[in-house]
């Protein structure tokens, strides 16, 4: 099937009322996420959640990927507006952004980040339709060895992400392993870490886990901390100008060092959307075309920075299909919703549920053009939402997150675990431990254990298969070389420095 | 355990700015603990009372405890409870037990 027959497959499978409704509901929502303090799209989704179960697959999928791009737009609004991002991941926009908008150009630069995010967007979905059908037909041909090195490697490259804090990211994504063991052993139907809690025969569900993570934590922080203050001037020159809207295709280059970066960072596994944005950004230092001085309102920061955040959707969306591994915490729930219906994302799906893999495709097209719409049209009430209290938030939050957590199953005991893993979030934010790779660790948990399982029951119970399969073999290789590489990158140093030494000392 | 070993160690490990996990910093710890109370309160309230006579309760006695003014936790309280019990209960069927009150 060509790219653009499946494109049309996937505009058709979203020409129905609800999927429809999702997408649009879903894509407002975000744009407010995006713009309210402290609320980000990984709270929202963690609570929408529970809710998109009872709704066909392609509604809940589009309802989420509404929200992640929508939040990606939105934050751009504070950070220009009142230097407050919205999200990690507009700190960049924020430094060009709003020196323009108190030099009295906010629509100007509004209408920069708004037309660079989609351009990005776009951008990003299509790459998605291009590269995802041919690298799930080379994960086709992984079998149970490449499959748990695939994961192992996604895991390392999770570790590696949080640099200094490897070894507590590699802690918790131990920890978000062991959880998906808790339960009924599938093999041996023996029970497994249950202490006899009939609750946790079926193993610990990953909606509270999520809800308490993401929602719950979040809402403590957002209701036990200082309001803060703003100048809120800059808010009623909220607006959109059509040259503003032009301007970004005047740096293809900012644009295109933004483009990929945002998608070749999306694809790797928790480096997230801010380290793109960061990067894209002070690479569109180099070589500017525009003489403002980049932190004084360049639009070239503007641009580079908003195409990278918004291109991230599509590449991490890449790793979901085709691998059924999560780039982020947002995609991992996202994921979620195929698991929950029964879909096994990864390269099976291309063949056994194709309007899926299409109507993901057109959703995030689709999504991108309904937010620059409903842009266009709000984006001066939109602005005024910075002023909403976050204690008001927060506390809207925390009852939001018992009733969906509750709706989960119509149980309690979801409730329970939501409010145990809320307070677990709260204590590593305070400690600075990172959540994310728990929740990633949790959804890739159960592939891990089952491809393990395959794999050591064919080769019985030998490792060979992991060295010797070629594609096994290099995944291997790569992982190895990514762990040693500090301890490597410091012998080199040390060989490189005393020569460096010598020669500066003859000259 | 490595984990654990950094954890002991951490002093100069904190890089929340540029990641997309949560920044606490600023909050307070004893504000928090209270509203964890508040909500332990409000888990054991739902089946017994009922969920909007709880959701409500739950919601004006958190907004006092963060010392938000009484007009705006009032308002708060009775618009987000009402509108919750009519989007949860009554329009998509929610059942969360029956309490001796709404």
């Amino acid at each position: 099937m060509d790219f653009f027959s499946s494109l049309s497959q996937g505009f058709a499978s979203l020409g129905t009322w609800p999927i429809a409704a999702s997408l649009l509901i879903g894509a407002a929502l975000g744009i407010v996420v995006g713009v309210l303090p402290g609320v980000g799209p990984g709270v929202t989704i963690a609570v929408l959640l529970p809710f998109t179960y009872g709704m066909a697959p392609l509604a809940g999928i589009s309802l989420l990927l509404g929200v992640y791009c929508g939040a990606f737009y939105g934050g751009a609004v504070t950070s220009i507006l009142i230097r407050t991002p919205g999200e990690a991941s507009s700190i960049m926009t924020m430094f060009d952004g709003y020196p323009m908008a108190k030099s009295g150009q906010a629509q100007r630069a509004l209408s920069l980040a708004f037309m660079s995010a989609f351009v990005g967007g776009i951008a990003s979905a299509l790459l998605l339709g291009l590269a995802a059908r041919p690298m799930a037909g080379f994960a086709a041909r992984f079998g149970a060895p490449e499959s748990v090195m695939a994961i192992v490697l996604a895991a390392v490259c999770v570790g590696k992400a949080y640099r200094k804090q490897f070894a507590s990211a590699m802690m918790m994504m131990g920890l978000g392993f062991f959880l998906a063991t808790v339960g009924i052993d599938p093999n041996s139907n023996e029970q497994r870490y249950t202490f006899g809690i009939a609750g946790v025969l079926s193993g610990i569900p990953l909606v509270p886990v999520a809800v308490g993570l993401f929602g719950m934590a979040q809402a403590l922080v957002m209701v036990s901390s200082p309001v803060p203050s703003f100048d809120a001037s800059l808010i009623q020159n909220a607006g959109l100008s059509w040259r503003g809207f032009m301007e970004p295709f005047k740096y293809p280059k900012a644009m295109a060092k933004g483009l990929f970066l945002g998608s070749a960072i999306g694809v790797l596994p928790a480096v997230g959307a801010a380290l793109s944005t960061s990067l894209a950004y002070f690479w569109a230092q180099r070589g500017a075309k525009d003489s403002t001085p980049f932190g004084q309102g360049n639009p070239e920061g503007i641009v580079a920075a908003e195409c990278a955040n918004n291109s991230n959707s599509g590449g991490a969306m890449i790793t979901v299909l085709t691998l059924g591994i999560p780039g982020d915490a947002i995609t991992a729930i996202i994921m979620g919703v195929f698991v929950v219906h029964g879909i096994v994302p990864g390269p099976s799906l291309f063949m056994d549920r194709p309007e899926i893999i299409n109507g993901v495709l057109a959703s995030l097209l689709v999504i991108n053009v309904v937010i620059l719409a409903l842009l266009v049209l709000t984006v001066k009430p939109l602005a005024r939402l910075a002023y909403v209290n976050p204690r008001i938030l927060g506390l809207a939050i925390l009852a939001l997150c018992f009733v969906g957590a509750f709706s989960a199953a119509n149980s309690m005991y979801y409730v329970i675990i939501a409010a145990i893993f809320g307070v677990l979030g709260l204590i590593c934010a305070r400690a600075n431990i990172p959540t994310i790779p728990l929740i990633l660790g949790m959804v890739m948990g159960d592939t891990l254990e089952a491809s393990l399982r395959q794999a050591f029951g064919r080769s019985e119970g030998a490792f060979n298969p992991f060295w010797e399969r070629p594609v096994s073999a290099i995944l291997l290789a790569i992982t190895v070389l990514l762990i040693i590489w500090p301890w490597l990158s410091g012998l080199f140093a040390k060989r490189v420095t005393p020569y460096e030494n010598n020669s500066l000392h003859h000259r | 355990m490595a984990g654990l070993v950094e954890l002991y160690q951490r002093r100069r490990a904190v890089e929340v700015a540029d990641s997309d996990e949560l920044d606490s910093s600023s909050a307070s710890v004893v504000q928090a603990m209270g509203m964890l109370v508040l909500f332990g309160l409000y888990m054991i309230g739902v089946p017994w009372i009922g969920y909007l006579t709880s959701t409500l309760a739950f919601l004006m006695a958190s907004g006092a405890w963060l010392g938000m003014s009484r007009r705006a936790t009032l308002t708060l309280s009775v618009l987000l409870s009402l509108g919750m019990w009519w989007v949860f209960v009554k329009v998509l069927k929610v059942y969360f037990g029956h309490g001796w009150l709404i």
